[in-house]
Parts: C-alpha cells; sequence; structure tokens
C-alpha cells in the first residue's frame, strides 16, 4: 500500500519496527488472530453469498478500512479528525480525475492516496497546532469549505459529480473483483496500523495522547509525530476513496465529502475501540450489521437512531468496546481527555 | 449598491448574533460545543410556525411563548442528558451534542415531515427606502428584535443575581462551588437561555426563509464562525461576531457569487482558530482554560 | 568569561505575559554534580522558570546555556536530548501505559543516544525502575500507584532519560517524612552519579539537608543566593518568605 514516504520518522518506523521484535507490554497476538481469523472467513464468504449480500460486505469492509484510518491519527494520538472523510473525498476525485485521463486504475487510486497525505502533510503543521476540540472543528470547517468548493469546479463535474470510465467486467465478476478489492484496502490498512502501535511511532503517538507536554520534555518531537501520523491516516482514507471510485464508476461532492458518512465511521472507531487495532474493525462490522439488518427495516429515523447511539456511547461506553474488554484488568477506567 | 449591500450585512448579522449568542455562551460557560445548537434554532422556527397556523399568533408576537418554550427545553436537555457527559471533557460533549443533532432533526422530520412551511404575514413583502437601499419591515423587524435580545441577555448577565453568578462560575467554576453557587443548576439557566435566544433567532428566521427540519444545519458552522471571531462566552463578542460575519458574507456574495458564501465563512474560522483563537474581543480566560 | 563549572547558566532571563513579569532579570549557574535548590513563595516564577529552562516556554530575554550551548528557543524535545530532564510538579504520567511504559518513553526518546530501539529503551528503563525501587511494580498500570510511587516514577522517567541535569518540580510534595526520607536519599545517589540536580521545593528539610547551594525567588526576582546557611540568615529572604517555614521545619 502507498506509504508517505516525506519523514524521516517513517524510516525510523521501518527500522524500528525490525528492532520491536519484542513489542511493549501486552503482546500483539490477539488483533493479529482476530485479523487472520475474520480474514480466512471473509475469503471464502464470497461462494456463499448473494450479490446483495457481497455487496453489503463491500460497503462494510470499506467502512472498517476508513476507521482504522482515522484511528490513526484519532485511536492513537488523540486527535479527533472528525473531518477526515476529507481525504476520501480527494482520493476518490484525484483518482477518478486521473482515469478519466487515462491513467491505469493502480496507478489513479496510489495518485489519490499519495495526494491526501500531501495535503495532510501540508497543512499538519499549522492546523496540528490546535488544541482538540479546535481541532475537530479546523477539520470539519476544512471539510465543508472543500466541498463547496469541489461543488463550484466544472471541471470536476461540479455539484453533478463525475462519471468514472467503466470496468469492463460482467456484473457477478465484477461485484466479486471489488470484494477483495475493499477487503484488501481494509487489510492492508489494518495491518500498517498494527505496524505502527508496535513501532516507535506508535509509542510516541500514545505518550502524546496521554499528555503531549509531558512526551515533548521527554524528547518527543511532537509535530512530527503528529504529521506522521496525519499523513498516514490520509493515505489511508485516500487510498479507500480511490477503490470507491472504481466501484461505483460515479462520484459527487456531496456523498463523497458527507459529514454524515464521516461521523458514522468515527463513531465505528469510538464504539470499537479507539488507539486499538479490532477496535474499528469491530465497529465497523457491528454498526453496519445492525444498519442493514435492523435499520433497514424501517423507512425512516435511521438518523435518530444513531443520533441515540451515539449518545448512548459517550454516556455508558466512552472508551469502546475493546478498551471495555481490557479495562477488566485495570482498577480504573481512562477518560478521552481531549 | 454598497450600501444596500451593507445595509444586508448589518440586518443578516443581527440575526447570525442572535443565534450565535447562546453558543458563545454555553462554550464559554459551560465549556460545551453544543452542535445540536442548529437544531434548537430549527425548533424555534417550528414552534413559531405552529403557534401561527394552528393558533394564528403572529410571528413576532409569538416571540417570548417561543422563547420561554425553547428555555425549558433547552434547560431539561442540559439538566437530565448533557450533564452526564459533561465532565468526560469537550470533545465528547461535542460527539455527544453531534447526537443529540442528529436525533432532534430526524425525529423533526419524523414528527413534521420534510414539507416546506412558510410565515407568512400579511405585511410580508412592504418595506421603506432609505438612501439607495430597500429594507423590508420584516427584516427591520428581525434585526431590531435581534438585538434587542442580545442586549436584554447582557442587561440579565450584567445586572441579576444569577447572570453574575454565571459569568463568576465561567470565570473559575471550583470558586463558585466554594460560594455555594449551585453549579448544575446555573450551567442548566445559561444553556437554557442559549437555546431560548436561538429559538427567538428561529421564530424571527421563520418569517424570512422556508422552515424545514435541516434548516439548523447551516448554523452550526455560522455559530462556530461567530463565536470564534468574537471570543468565547460574551454577548459583545458575539454580537461583533455576527455583524460582521453578516456583513462578510453579504459582501462576499455580491463578489463572488452567492455559492462561495459559505467557504468565506469556513475560511474566516480556519483563519481565526490559527491566527487568534481567542477571538477578535476575547480574553484567554474562559472556562476553556479551566481543565 | 563563562566559568568552566557550570553546566547551566542563567543570564538575564525573563518572561513577561504584557504587563506581568513572571521571570524578572534573573541569572544563576548550576555546576556538574551540584544541587541546587529553588525556593520561593506560591507564584513566584518558580515552576514558570523550570518551564523557560525546558523549553517549553519561550524567553521574553536572556539566554539560557547548557555546557555552553544555548538552549533558549529550542523545542522542548531538543532540550530534553541535550540532556535535560524534567519532573512535573502536578504528576502527569501518561495514562493507558504500565509503568514500565511510561518510564520507556524516556529512555526510548530522551536520551542523547537512541541506539537499538525498543529493546534497548526497555532494558534502560528496566535500569531506572530498579534504581528508584519500582522494579516489582513495572507491568502495573500507572492508576494502581500510591503518591510517593508516583513521584518515583517521575523521577524513573526523567533518570531513564540518562540527563546531564534533572529539574525537579516539587518531588517531595504530598509525602509524609519517612517517605520524604527515602525520595531524599535517592536525589543524594542520583547525583553522586554525576547528574546535577536543580529542584523546586517547599520542604525545607531537603532543602537545608540536600542542596549545596540555594536560589530564592519572590515576585519572580532572585533575592537571594548562596549556602543554604547563608540563605537562612539573608534579611531579606527571611523578610520575604522564609521565616515562619524555617520555624516550622526545624521544629519538625
Amino acid at each position: 500500500m502507498k506509504r508517505s514516504a516525506a519523514t524521516p520518522e517513517a524510516g525510523g518506523v521501518g527500522r524500528s519496527v525490525f528492532s520491536a521484535l519484542r513489542p511493549l507490554g501486552r503482546t500483539h497476538l490477539i488483533p493479529v488472530a482476530v485479523m487472520l481469523i475474520l480474514g480466512a472467513v471473509a475469503l471464502v464468504l464470497p461462494l456463499l453469498l448473494s450479490g446483495y449480500w457481497i455487496r453489503v460486505f463491500t460497503t462494510i469492509f470499506m467502512f472498517a478500512a476508513l476507521a482504522q484510518s482515522v484511528n490513526v491519527i484519532a485511536g492513537f494520538a488523540g486527535y479527533a479528525d472528525f473531518g477526515n472523510i476529507l481525504y476520501f473525498g480527494l482520493g476518490a476525485y484525484v483518482s477518478g480525475f486521473a482515469m478519466q485521463h487515462g491513467l491505469p486504475a493502480p496507478a489513479a487510486i496510489a495518485l489519490g492516496s499519495l495526494f491526501g497525505a500531501t495535503v495532510a502533510l501540508t497543512i499538519g503543521r499549522p492546523i496540528l497546532r490546535l488544541r482538540g476540540h479546535y481541532f475537530a472543528i479546523a477539520t470539519i470547517g476544512m471539510l465543508e469549505g472543500t466541498r463547496e468548493l469541489v461543488t463550484n469546479l466544472d471541471f470536476l463535474g461540479g455539484g453533478s459529480g463525475l462519471n468514472l470510465p467503466i470496468v469492463d467486467l460482467p456484473p457477478r465478476e465484477f461485484s466479486g473483483l471489488m470484494y477483495y478489492l475493499m477487503l484488501a484496502t481494509a487489510a492492508a490498512i489494518s495491518i500498517t496500523a498494527l505496524l505502527v502501535r508496535r513501532s516507535s511511532l506508535g509509542l510516541g503517538l500514545r505518550a502524546i495522547k496521554g499528555d503531549e507536554q509531558a512526551a515533548t520534555v521527554m524528547g518527543i518531537n511532537a509535530t512530527r509525530y503528529k504529521t506522521a501520523a496525519w499523513a498516514l491516516a490520509a493515505a489511508g482514507s485516500g487510498l479507500v476513496g480511490g477503490v470507491y471510485g472504481l466501484w461505483r464508476g460515479f462520484i459527487e461532492p456531496g456523498v463523497a465529502f458527507d459529514a454524515v458518512t464521516g461521523t458514522q465511521y468515527f463513531m465505528m472507531m469510538l464504539l470499537g475501540g479507539p488507539g486499538t487495532i479490532v477496535g474499528p474493525i469491530l465497529g465497523a462490522f457491528g454498526l453496519g450489521l445492525l444498519d442493514v439488518l435492523v435499520w433497514g427495516q424501517w423507512q425512516s429515523g435511521h438518523l435518530a437512531i444513531l443520533g441515540g447511539l451515539i449518545m448512548a456511547t459517550v454516556i455508558f461506553l466512552p472508551d469502546g468496546f475493546v478498551n471495555v474488554l481490557r479495562r477488566r484488568t485495570l482498577p480504573r477506567p481512562r477518560r478521552w481527555s481531549r | 449598491m454598497s450600501i444596500q449591500v451593507l445595509i444586508n450585512g448589518l440586518l443578516l448579522g443581527g440575526i447570525y448574533s442572535a443565534v450565535g449568542v447562546g453558543f458563545s455562551l454555553t462554550w464559554g460557560v459551560l465549556n460545551i460545543i453544543n452542535i445540536a445548537h442548529g437544531a434548537l434554532v430549527m425548533l424555534g422556527a417550528y414552534s413559531t410556525y405552529f403557534l401561527f397556523a394552528r393558533v394564528g399568533l403572529d410571528p413576532f408576537v409569538s416571540i417570548p411563548i417561543t422563547a420561554v418554550i425553547l428555555f425549558v427545553f433547552g434547560y431539561a436537555i442540559q439538566r437530565l442528558l448533557i450533564n452526564r457527559v459533561i465532565s468526560s471533557g469537550v470533545f465528547m460533549t461535542l460527539v455527544f451534542t453531534f447526537g443529540l443533532s442528529l436525533f432532534i432533526v430526524d425525529m423533526a422530520l419524523v414528527l413534521f415531515s420534510g414539507d416546506y412551511r412558510s410565515v407568512t404575514t400579511s405585511y410580508a413583502g412592504a418595506g421603506l427606502v432609505l438612501w439607495d437601499a430597500v429594507i423590508s419591515y420584516q427584516r427591520a423587524g428581525a434585526f431590531v428584535i435581534s438585538i434587542f435580545a442580545v442586549f436584554a441577555l447582557q442587561l440579565y448577565l450584567d445586572r441579576t443575581r444569577m447572570g453574575r453568578a454565571i459569568r463568576a462560575t465561567a470565570l473559575n467554576r471550583d470558586a463558585a462551588r466554594l460560594v455555594g453557587v449551585d453549579v448544575a443548576h446555573i450551567y442548566a439557566v445559561t444553556f437554557g437561555l442559549g437555546a431560548a435566544l436561538a429559538g427567538v433567532a428561529g421564530a424571527l428566521l421563520s418569517t424570512l426563509v422556508t422552515v424545514t427540519p435541516v434548516m439548523g444545519n447551516v448554523f452550526i458552522g455560522k455559530s462556530f464562525v461567530i463565536a470564534t471571531l468574537g471570543g468565547l462566552g460574551t454577548v459583545q463578542g458575539a454580537l461583533v461576531g455576527g455583524l460582521v460575519l453578516g456583513i462578510v458574507e453579504s459582501f462576499g456574495a455580491g463578489l463572488l457569487g452567492s455559492s462561495y458564501q459559505q467557504i468565506i465563512g469556513f475560511a474566516i474560522l480556519l483563519v481565526v482558530l490559527i491566527v487568534r483563537p481567542q477571538g477578535l474581543l476575547g480574553k484567554a480566560f474562559s472556562a476553556e482554560n479551566q481543565s | 568569561m563563562v566559568p568552566l563549572s557550570a553546566l547551566l547558566r542563567l543570564q538575564n532571563v525573563s518572561r513577561r505575559y504584557g504587563g506581568l513579569k513572571a521571570v524578572d532579570d534573573v541569572s544563576f549557574e548550576v555546576a556538574p554534580s551540584e544541587i541546587v535548590g529553588l525556593i520561593g513563595p506560591n507564584g513566584a516564577g518558580k515552576t514558570t522558570l523550570m518551564n523557560l529552562i525546558s523549553g517549553v516556554t519561550p524567553l521574553s530575554a536572556g539566554e539560557i546555556t547548557l555546557d555552553g550551548t544555548r538552549i533558549d528557543g529550542l523545542p522542548p524535545h531538543r532540550v530534553a536530548r541535550m540532556g535535560v530532564a524534567r519532573t512535573f510538579q502536578v504528576m502527569r504520567p501518561f495514562p493507558g501505559l504500565s509503568v514500565r511504559e511510561n518510564v520507556a518513553i524516556g529512555a526510548r526518546f530522551g536520551c542523547r543516544d537512541n541506539e537499538g530501539g525498543i529493546a534497548a529503551a526497555l532494558e534502560r528503563a528496566d535500569a531506572a525502575l530498579e534504581r528508584t525501587g519500582l522494579g516489582p511494580r513495572g507491568a502495573q498500570p500507572v492508576s494502581a500507584l500510591t503518591t510517593a510511587d508516583r513521584k518515583k516514577l517521575e523521577l524513573a522517567r526523567a533518570l531513564a532519560m540518562e540527563p546531564r541535569i534533572l529539574l525537579l518540580d516539587e518531588a517531595l510534595g504530598g509525602l509524609n517524612p519517612r517517605e520524604v526520607g527515602e525520595m531524599m536519599e535517592l536525589v543524594r545517589a542520583v547525583n553522586a552519579t554525576g547528574i546535577a540536580v536543580l529542584f523546586i521545593e517547599h520542604v525545607m528539610k531537603a532543602v537545608m539537608g540536600l542542596c549545596q547551594r540555594v536560589v530564592v525567588l519572590h515576585h519572580g526576582r532572585s533575592i537571594a543566593t548562596g549556602t543554604p546557611a547563608q540563605i537562612v540568615a539573608d534579611g531579606a529572604v527571611v523578610k520575604a518568605y522564609l521565616g515562619e517555614r524555617y520555624k516550622q521545619a526545624s521544629s519538625s
């Protein structure tokens, strides 16, 4: 998967990954085992499922990938990138535009991901200086502003959207291909998140999340680490955006930069367990399946239920599901302090 | 031409001030970013609509009723719901109020349907001419009432015991508690006042724009801008922020076209956040700075 | 001419907030292996001074050098890597990380040479935990520690950075007399390995017992420097602050 190579710390990630064969504290066996099991099941599912369910799972994988991406900046570093879907949209548009102009799909999608990462690297410096909720507001502001801007840009299709070249495959095969592509994307992002977590970058981010000022006086270059985390999150979301464009064949600003969708996958991460690897995946599966199985039965009121669920989560499960399981061994609950 | 633009901007700004002052106050005193604030404006508009359509009350006359309804609603929400999560930090309350906003707006859609409603009085459309500009009576009335409401709030905060208690709590919550202030009650009153003003703004807006369940959403972003422009927690700040935003939007729409109007607001927001987070008038001290 | 013996040197250091001078034209030195105490009434500017030295707050005027190299103006993580470790008055352990992981952060990021990545950091962390007596508590969450142990954790985290100078901000606050004695021994032991110590303290027993020199701050200004004995006898100091406190300390 495309990784932003701009910062020296990214190279440090590579080096320290190999030197960190013995991980800190608890082992990462559980996330790896869970991912392997889910992955194995996911690989064989298409043989058993109808076209409808294949599409449902493709969507769930997409949300899992997005939730995992935003996890790197919000869950690991504690910077609530509420407007993370900005990078999804940027990735979709850049990749779509490139494909329209003849670039083969893999290159176009990679370009979209890289563009997202570059944007995050560029604005990271000023925006990441903002404290917790100011940062969240700023990211939403950027998202909304970009959506308005893209709606006004005719060469990107404006408000009516952008049509992408259609992949020449019969429906069943195309559907299957997209299923596995989205699965691979989710897997790649999750593996990257796991590697980051085990590395010095991950350790530094956890310290930053815990207490940024204390982290800096202990030698952590917080600016560099936060920016690296944001670039990774942006690259991930951008990658998903590109794949989405390929899947749908059509993108429009209202969908690509939709704050409600962005909040949905942010909530999946929050509900599942920010800062863990399994959490965002479980959150995506949980909320995604609920959405299809339960709420699909009702015509309206979906958002009201989501809103109610959000409120209930904040009151009862502020650290997410996976962290509640973990907390069995720790005496006092940790608070999301940003 | 630019007189018209300026006056339009001012009139718009007056309403923006009324919208933003509640948001700013809640943020400054309770350290809560209330994403559901736009929904409160919407509820104020619907309250006015139903009082107009079912009971026949003139929208300007029913304002006090709407204000009371929204005050009670706001008080209840704060006391019963938001108070449970207020200790989790600013970000979690932001997420919470986002969920609340989704809930309120969607319930409004379910209960009231998405049909466009409007509040049209017999005197709508008439206006007076000042220099080169035309000012509709409705807009002028909305402006006057907005400013009046904002000033009334300022007087309340300055002169009454409750008002002083609110300001004291904003400056130092722990000290306020020590001298016997019932902080939970203060918080709920503050939130209720903010909701009441949002309701007043919604009432005024119902005469100017169509009433739909999603009409409030656009005000969330604007409230951020107003609050951060003017500085958190002060009425004067919201006044300045609202008027500035109104004027800038008006001129921006004139120069760049109305589709860029929203972008201007967000651009201002980002610039202010980065350059001067305490706003044009703000000081560094507010509930923000208490952990 | 800079005396060769100075490790940390503050020259005319000031920090202004608008019209308020939190630190006003303060100058003093700490020699390598010296223990210097920084005392003064609350609000005298002691913690601000710590923030200035560690790079958290920028200077309004003056210079701070470490072994001849200017460190004012450097970001905190650079100052840390140059050998300045500090603790916080209000204990700030990293929540969600175990005791060992907390200390490992200092070891991983704060040392002058960062060879060996996480594995080496863990070894340095274990060593620091042993030195402060927290060895058996390594795997526990921070929330399980007593106040005294948390103070030791702060110290261990700083030690794991293998610093040249340790800035301690009220490391003895909230401890009972026995715990105070323990911490004093630890500080002495740390100093004996060649690490200079600058510490803010209100517990007079420690100031008198540990420091070779004391700097007294009042309203942001340094009103006296000297040995503990000289400080106690200084009229200005007694007038400003010391009188009541010393009576209490000497009768305890």
